[in-house]
């Protein structure tokens, strides 16, 4: 991906560029080892065990994280992908105990989770013995969950819910949500950085675009991610 | 948080605790383990069960496995992340100690558990720091788990950063290679460990220089010093929190003279980092401790205040965290936020307090944030007790300019929540609140007679005696700046309400210098007319000359001696009575000589004591031939004829003088 970039930028500058540009591309040699990291950190942190074993065995790359807790991370995902939210906290709890005793807010988005897990299989009773025995006691010590409590306990009044306002609670996407916040807690755990370099990198070229735009300054855009494709941006 | 019907089962997993069978009480524990973990309110309900004393002696029992100490260890660790209630039930469940031993052990897991509950434990706040150095196993171990894994080596240094309290503490560290230890941590590239490292050197080298010296001659990597990587951390860290670790450090560094104050590292580097630590829009807490490090690392250094003050609105900013005051009427605002408000309070009047604390235009320009006085005024009436003491050492800086004296702080009306910190019990109140008073009694600040009128001669008499001898010391300087051109009424009620016994009790030689140094002043202000002196010699003259005279024997310093000569100089214009009480006074004429004769006298006391002898000798007072006679007898006149050879205009003017008044005698005769 990255040498496809490089190409397109002297492809682009060709035409409209400093030479200067063009001689720092030309000149510039990225390590494949380096790239190889990228590439593997990035499969780790998303989960992509198989991926990563492949990747391993081939590229000779060794992982910068322990695999057992990329098993441990599936097996969570897996977990709360299936609404499995209590076994989810106990394999939470195994890998490290201290995470949702130090983390009020993923604490409360997995109870909050499986609350919506018991409205969504229409389990009314439960869902409000639910609310009342465990999530009321975290309202009233951090009233800044009070709006998400507030909008889950608004779908028991709908018979139907996925026609109230907040049906958007009840979709796979607010699962992911979960997920990716439990995966970052994870890693940080760890010592380890909850974002892939990667994902860093990609954000850091959308806001350098952006900036650059908004500073009118010609320079070649990648306005493609996935294929790499570069487009000349001038005023 | 695995829900199940709360009331039977909180019951049975207790009971299971109790089983003979292993399994049962493993199972029990782990369930406990998952029910409180997240919930606060959960762990509340097994501790009212009395679970926490059972966990505990599960750890200590030698039947229980490895499995099951381990998970109660983690579980015990749970209720530590708790409520204050929690966390006193762990401790008073005398778990600190088993932990320490835990930590002990060769099994790697058992260790990692102990470690997390411990540094949470301290962490807390709660824990007893003395506990670690009380076994210098636990210490060596603790040390030696500076260079195990990342989060092992953390809790290490975080419980280090903790217990260290004391200068033994700090010693006994030293001793044992904990700086080496902390030298690689701090050399970390993961973040957690190199805070946790910087947070444990700060205990190290707080006000210990002898620790400090050690951790600026470590040897790191490359030949570098240690100062020098805990500035490259301050410099290339992203976190805000590590930054302050490594600012604080530095700062600590500073004030036990391991770094200079002007070296570009204080002024270009940590100066300026705490600085922008205290703008708004940081972390309240993290600016609340930066704050407080900044007052303490330019407390005694005018440059410093002369620069922080001059940065980027520092003062605007500090004002302005006064004014940001939680919303009392708003659903999400609770206890915690009302702390934090408290601890930025108290954290801007102490940067506010060092930054006035020397140089006059700073104070005006604190004092030109209109609503700082409001804010002053509302720290002293308010309850907590930290924010009233450093809202009443900010005033204490503010007060030292006649300016605001007279105008600022007389309109503020702070007078009376300072008389009322008069007669508080708590020690440190006490101290600030005498201080401040010492300068809202002086002759030119019109809160003075407000305070007189509240009586406040009497509550700072009642604190003449305390034993602490700060509170001892300011409560004479305040009564010896206010007997100053006092006029007699006050002067009267000074001496009836305090007791010339109490007084005299002041005026030994074993006092302490500083209070021995106020006392005399105010018997200085007390005997400052002749009238006034009449009156005091006349109820107890012989008890003051007897403790003037002890006090000269007892080879005081220059500036002691200065002291007494004032008061016998100001007694010695008094009544013929007055003067024959001193001529006759067995011992004080030869000690008189004897300063006389002495050459490492200053020349302001040999002058002094001239002007003593001149004011005896005075022919126009009667009894002065009787006198005379007894000086000349004691060799005082000798002693004044020998300091005729002075070099020192002034002195010989004055020598020529006295020694006029024994010609006139001559002349007489």
């Amino acid at each position: 991906l990255f040498r496809r970039l490089m190409d397109e930028l002297v492809q682009c500058g060709k035409g409209e560029f400093h030479s200067s540009w063009e001689e720092k591309i030309k000149t510039y040699r990225l390590p494949r080892s380096e790239l190889n990291k990228v590439v593997v950190e990035y499969l780790l942190k998303e989960g992509f065990r198989e991926a990563v074993l492949a990747f391993q065995a081939e590229a000779k790359v060794e992982p910068p994280v322990d695999m057992k807790l990329l098993e441990e991370q599936l097996k969570i995902r897996s977990a709360v992908e299936q609404g499995s939210i209590q076994e989810a906290v106990v394999l939470v709890n195994n890998v490290d105990p201290e995470i949702l005793d130090t983390n009020s807010k993923l604490s409360f988005h997995l109870q909050h989770q499986h609350l919506l897990e018991l409205i969504q299989h229409g389990d009314v009773e439960g869902a409000l013995r639910f609310a009342q025995e465990e999530l009321a006691a975290q309202g009233e010590e951090s009233p800044e969950f009070l709006d998400e409590l507030e909008q889950a306990m608004a779908l028991l009044a709908y018979e139907d819910a996925s026609t109230s306002p907040f049906s958007s609670l009840l979709e796979r996407s607010q699962r992911l949500k979960v997920v990716s916040e439990v995966n970052a807690a994870l890693l940080s755990s760890q010592n380890q950085e909850p974002t892939s370099i990667l994902n860093t990198l990609m954000k850091l070229v959308v806001w350098s675009q952006h900036q650059l735009e908004t500073k009118s300054i010609a320079f070649p855009k990648l306005t493609n991610i996935a294929s790499g494709k570069l487009t000349s941006c001038t005023n | 948080m695995p829900s199940f019907d709360h009331e039977v089962s909180v019951q049975s997993l207790v009971d299971g605790l109790f089983s003979p069978e292993l399994e049962t009480r493993l199972l029990c524990v782990r369930s406990i383990k998952n029910s409180i973990i997240g919930s606060k309110a959960k762990k509340s309900s097994f501790m009212l069960m009395g679970v926490i004393p059972r966990l505990v002696s599960l750890v200590t029992d030698v039947q229980s496995s490895r499995e099951l100490v381990c998970e109660t260890v983690i579980t015990i660790g749970s209720f530590a992340h708790g409520t204050p209630e929690n966390i006193q039930a762990v401790l008073t469940s005398n778990v600190v100690p088993v932990l320490l031993k835990g930590v002990c052990q060769s099994d790697a897991e058992l260790v990692s558990a102990c470690i997390k509950t411990l540094r949470t434990l301290y962490l807390s706040g709660s824990a007893p720091a003395s506990l670690v150095f009380e076994d210098s196993q636990v210490v060596k171990q603790l040390i030696a788990l500076l260079s195990s894994s990342p989060l092992t080596a953390q809790c290490s240094a975080l419980i280090l950063s903790r217990a260290t309290q004391t200068l033994e503490h700090q010693n006994a560290l030293c001793s044992i290679g904990a700086v080496e230890a902390l030298a690689s941590c701090v050399q970390s590239s993961l973040p957690k460990l190199v805070h946790a490292a910087l947070l444990c050197l700060s205990s190290l080298v707080y006000e210990n220089k002898l620790a400090s010296n050690v951790v600026s001659q470590a040897a790191v990597c490359d030949g570098d010093t240690m100062p020098s990587v805990i500035t490259r951390v301050l410099s290339c860290v992203q976190c805000y929190e590590t930054k302050f670790a490594a600012a604080q450090c530095l700062s600590y560094l500073c004030r036990t003279g391991s770094i200079s104050y002007d070296s570009s590292v204080i002024t270009l580097k940590v100066l300026p980092a705490l600085v922008r630590l205290c703008k708004r829009g940081n972390d309240l807490k993290l600016k609340a401790q930066s704050a407080v490090t900044l007052a303490y690392l330019t407390e005694d250094c005018m440059e410093l205040q002369e620069q922080a003050a001059q940065s980027d609105r520092l003062i605007p900013s500090l004002v302005a965290s006064l004014e940001d005051r939680p919303d009392e009427t708003s659903d999400l605002v609770g206890h915690r936020h009302f702390q934090l408000y408290d601890e930025m309070r108290e954290g801007a009047f102490l940067a506010l307090s060092s930054l006035s604390s020397t140089r006059e235009d700073i104070r005006i320009k604190v004092i030109s944030e209109r609503v700082v006085m409001g804010h002053i005024k509302s720290g002293l009436n308010g309850d907590n007790v930290e924010v009233k003491i450093a809202a009443a050492r900010c005033l204490r800086s503010l007060s030292r300019s006649t300016k605001l004296l007279r105008t600022a702080i007389f309109d503020a009306e702070v007078w009376k929540p300072i008389n009322e910190m008069l007669c508080l019990r708590d020690e440190q109140c006490l101290v600030v609140a005498t201080s401040v008073a010492c300068n809202l009694l002086l002759s030119f600040s019109p809160s003075r007679e407000k305070l007189l009128m509240k009586d406040v001669i009497r509550s700072i008499s009642n604190l003449v005696s305390h034993e602490n001898k700060n509170i001892r010391l300011n409560a004479v300087w305040a009564l010896m700046s206010l007997a100053y051109e006092s006029n007699r009424e006050v002067k009267a009620q000074i001496k009836s309400t305090l007791g010339m016994s109490r007084l005299f009790e002041l005026m030994c030689p074993d006092v302490e210098q500083s209070v021995l140094m106020k006392a005399l002043g105010l018997t200085v202000n007390l005997v400052q007319e002749s009238d006034e002196a009449d009156s005091v010699m006349g109820e107890c003259g012989r008890v003051l000359l007897n403790s003037l005279t002890a006090i000269l024997q007892s080879s005081p310093s220059q500036d002691l001696i200065e002291q007494v000569l004032c008061v016998l100089v100001n007694i010695s214009s008094a009544s013929p009575t007055v003067i024959d009480m001193i001529a006759n006074h067995e011992h004080l004429d030869t000690v008189l000589a004897e300063i006389l004769r002495g050459e490492h006298h200053s020349i302001g006391n040999l002058m002094a004591c001239c002007t003593v002898v001149k004011n005896m000798a005075d022919p126009a007072v009667e009894g002065h031939v009787h006198r005379q006679n007894m000086m000349e007898d004691a060799g005082i006149k000798i002693a004044v004829q020998k300091l005729e050879k002075t070099s020192n205009p002034s002195l010989q003017a004055t020598v020529k003088e006295t020694l006029d008044h024994f010609s006139s005698l001559d002349l007489t005769l």
